[in-house]
């Protein structure tokens, strides 16, 4: 299949979901009063709903999706291993770990950066660590089982910070920051978070040719002009970046960034740079899906996205762990 | 000409001293062929030449010092082709032989006429045509060595090193590699191989460098370095070793009883 | 009580306990009681005799839960645990029927004596738990005169002023909860002649109302629960500062009503009851902002 039209199909893909996210929520407005709502504002609540409550869910979603369809696909390429997604190696459990630092002490109160800001750090700090053991040409097995431990410390400390929180209702929200949610997010959550996924991006985007060549391993690629350094500190920082800015908002949302650039990788014949962009828009696709099938299942209950996508993405999960048991032993 | 100066190099892994004191310089023209037992440092040494692990010594390329010279820079002057054979994804051929033009394209350019002309002499030196769009996980591993190569060889560099080449190919592949090797050897371009396969190293380089335990033990022309004295000290082993209308024939036969 | 002496002999095993153990008569009035739920205190704490009320929970005491903070303070403190209770030696346990299971079925297989209250859901409810609780304690006097103090301050609440109108008010408590009919909150909201947004949607119970309902429905009024924003920072109160509710609200603020006068029933409920009355008051029906 060519690229191109890969990417048209995405990209049109991305678009109905966007437009039937729009179009969808309790509140039953008709198609003529969403749009007057959308575009005119003639209609003040509908103009509410479209455009204060469901626009940015929107835009969220699909930004949120693209970041970790993106960022799972360069973590692939980059450690050379399928298994490798933000949420496995535990960047997304950190990224909470350090939003909830940041709300549940106050600090993004009095300073609104902090939490994007908090969150890259977590974010940052996970993929180091993933850094530290992979610069030693670890084998998938210590990546999966140091992801494992990372995502089970950041657990455990979100939820002694919540568990600590003297407010009744933080505890509660140990599972938002564990499995992500698009409710009622509004355009502050898009201007606090979107500027930092878009930079993420920028740093992630050039990096094609360089997985290309890290294809073939380190020595090759540093041999075919790679800098290795500079390919390393923007996978590090252009995944926190992105994936701290998005779970800042929405928590962690898991396997989006294992599951998309899976699927494509046959799709556009395996190289790493071709992977990008279709990874990113099969992300904001496949979030910007669980987020309208979390309001049509159980419209009334706020289902957690992070429940759609593991029920998907965990037994994809163990399908890709059985698929690559050698690799693992 | 001396294209690539090598002084004093040595490298230590993990605290072992794998390359101690090495000094070699390479001129265009002729196989260099780099022999010596497993363990004697030529792999390490190979990399310490692209800067690829942290070294002492001084590496001079065209007299300019491989501090100063950037990856990409470098990346015009010298292919490298690792002895680790990874791949991994599960790319088609004509993707991975074109991985070779990394140096030559920007974030957004795609391949260009001479890319392309460059690709196409490489899939046709290593006789992959008939591979190139197989993917390159279906491969024998003979096969998939001669992709590699052709992947090195789309590079199109003054200087090539190759950490093993030959191993896992036929003889008639082998002997075709080294053909082209050779041809490419005599168009000006300095090549410089690793290899265990004694006989191929008699026949094909024009200088061979032997190494045991980290240090050059011999440096010339073949008939000189492949002698019964340092098969004797360095490998442990008896050769035949004749002279024919095809040149030097060494050949390794029998296990020397360790000295007491 | 033999049988609750030997279970406190064998448990214990100490005999400054058997000394102790209050011996009592089936018809004579507890003097020893123990309250483990935040309803239960208020409520006990109001009817109670002097002495007769040994201990509250943990929860009466916080000025953000309980009316009664300061009275609290005259009483041992309980966490609602069995062990705690067993060594209180109460005549009488008073609990919640949804407050822990475990610590209240634990403490009446040791012979307690132990009294459930049910969640009041409507005013009717409050005046016989009242009285329930004037019962039990001997105080059936006292407790009359707590219904009528309910029944004065519901009384000293204007009637609905605007008969031909009633405005809608949108429950809005943390995490976009809300309560529909068949609860203490929607009468209360009715009696202080409003209209329940969740009522008029066929809720029933405590329940999420998304946000984008309830803008579309255009409520008058959005009533907020007490924040515990000034004790730590929570999610649950993000929607708050949604800007699509501050559109609905239209500049004006949310109307509070502290928790703590509707999470329990007793004669304070009717101080929501006012709070809700004089929000009201100042509104009249405006220009239809609904779809």
């Amino acid at each position: 299949m060519s690229y191109r039209l890969v990417i048209a199909g995405l990209a049109l893909l991305v678009t109905l979901l966007f437009t039937a996210s729009l179009f969808t929520g309790p509140a039953g407005l008709d198609i003529a009063t969403s749009f007057d709502g959308l575009f005119l504002g003639s209609n003040e609540a509908a103009r509410l709903v479209m455009q204060e409550i469901r626009l940015p869910r929107a835009i969220l979603g699909a930004m949120i999706g693209a970041t970790l369809g993106l960022s799972g696909a360069v973590l692939q390429g980059y450690l050379r291993n399928p298994l490798a997604d933000p949420g496995v190696l535990g960047v997304s459990a950190s990224a909470s770990l350090g939003a909830v630092i940041a709300i549940y002490t106050g600090l993004s109160a009095a300073f609104a950066l902090a939490l994007p800001v908090l969150a890259m750090l977590g974010a940052i700090a996970a993929v180091m660590v993933i850094q530290t053991l992979a610069g030693g040409r670890a084998g998938t097995l210590t990546l999966i089982l140091a992801g494992v431990a990372i995502t089970s410390l950041a657990g455990a400390m979100t939820s002694l910070a919540l568990n600590l929180s003297p407010n009744p209702f933080a505890a509660m929200e140990i599972v938002f920051w564990m499995l992500g949610s698009l409710t009622d997010r509004s355009m502050v959550h898009v201007w606090l978070s979107a500027p930092f996924m878009v930079l993420g991006w920028m740093m992630l985007a050039p990096l094609g040719r360089a997985l290309d060549a890290l294809s073939l391993g380190a020595d090759a690629a540093q041999s075919m002009g790679v800098r290795l350094n500079r390919t390393q500190t923007l996978t590090v920082l252009g995944t926190a970046t992105s994936v701290g800015a998005a779970t800042a908002v929405a928590g962690a949302i898991g396997f989006v960034g294992l599951i998309v650039p899976h699927l494509l990788r046959p799709v556009v014949g395996s190289k790493p740079s071709r992977l990008l962009l279709p990874s990113a828009l099969a992300g904001a696709s496949l979030v910007l899906a669980a987020d309208i099938a979390v309001r049509l299942i159980a419209p009334g209950r706020d289902l957690k996205l992070g429940v759609l996508t593991a029920i998907v993405g965990a037994p994809f999960f163990l399908y890709l762990v059985i698929r690559y048991r050698r690799m693992l032993t | 000409m001396t294209r690539l100066s090598v002084q004093n190099l040595s490298v230590d892994l993990g605290g072992q001293p794998t390359v101690r004191d090495v000094s070699i310089d390479f001129q265009a023209g002729g196989i260099v062929g780099l022999i010596g037992p497993n363990g004697a440092g030529k792999s390490t040494f190979l990399k310490a030449v692209l800067g690829l692990v942290p070294s002492r010594g001084k590496i001079v390329y065209d007299g300019k010092p491989l501090p100063e010279i950037d990856r990409h820079t470098l990346a015009h002057m010298t292919s490298y082709l690792p002895q680790d054979r990874e791949i991994a994804w599960p790319l088609s051929v004509e993707n991975v032989v074109a991985l070779g033009r990394t140096p030559y394209l920007s974030t957004l350019s795609h391949l260009g006429t001479e890319d392309h002309a460059e690709i196409e002499r490489a899939i046709a030196l290593t006789d992959i045509a008939h591979l190139r769009n197989r993917t390159i996980s279906t491969l024998s591993g003979g096969e998939r060595a001669r992709v590699l190569m052709a992947r090195v060889l789309a590079q199109a560099t003054p200087i090539l090193i190759a950490d093993e080449p030959v191993a896992a190919l036929d003889p008639g592949h082998q002997i075709a590699l080294l053909e082209t090797l050779d041809a490419l050897s005599s168009a000006g371009r300095t090549i410089i191989v690793s290899l265990h396969e004694i006989p191929l190293a008699a026949r094909w380089c024009r200088r061979v460098v032997l190494l045991d335990r980290g240090s050059v033990v011999a440096d010339g022309p073949p008939e000189d370095v492949l002698t019964h004295d340092h098969f004797a000290k360095v490998y442990g082993v008896r050769i035949h070793r004749t002279v024919t209308e095809d040149g030097l024939l060494v050949q390794p036969v029998a296990r020397l009883p360790s000295p007491p | 009580m033999t049988r609750l002496s030997t279970a406190l002999a064998a448990l214990v095993g100490t005999a400054a306990f058997l000394a102790a153990s209050v011996p009592l008569r089936a018809d004579a009035p507890p003097r020893r009681v123990v309250s483990m739920n935040l309803c239960t205190d208020q409520l006990a704490m109001l009817t109670a005799a002097p002495g007769q009320l040994h201990s509250v929970s943990y929860l009466a005491r916080d000025p953000q839960s309980s009316v009664l903070p300061d009275d609290a303070k005259r009483f041992t403190v309980n966490h609602g645990l069995a062990e705690e209770i067993f060594m209180m030696r109460p005549d009488l346990v008073l609990a919640g029927t949804f407050t822990s299971r475990a610590s209240v079925a634990m403490l009446k297989r040791l012979g307690f004596r132990v009294e459930q209250f049910p969640p009041a859901y409507s005013f009717e409810e409050i005046r016989e738990q009242i009285r329930r609780m004037g019962d039990l304690l001997g105080r059936a006097q006292r407790a009359e005169e707590l219904v009528e103090e309910l029944d004065r301050r519901l009384a000293s609440v204007p009637d609905p002023v605007k008969p031909t109108w009633r405005p809608l008010a949108a429950l809005h408590f943390a995490n976009s909860y809300t309560v529909g009919s068949g609860t203490l909150s929607s009468e209360v909201v009715a009696r202080a002649g409003l209209e329940n947004l969740g009522s008029r949607l066929g809720l029933s119970g405590t329940i999420r109302l998304p946000l984008e309902t309830l803008v579309v429905s255009s409520p008058d009024l959005i009533v907020g629960g007490t924040r515990y924003e000034s004790s730590a920072p929570a999610l649950a109160y993000q929607t708050f500062e949604h800007p699509a509710l501050r559109a609905v609200l239209q500049g004006r603020p949310m109307t509070a009503v502290p928790d703590k006068y509707w999470v329990c029933g007793a004669p304070f409920t009717a101080e929501a009851v006012r709070i809700l009355a004089d929000a009201a008051a100042p509104l009249s029906p405006r220009k239809s902002f609904a779809p």
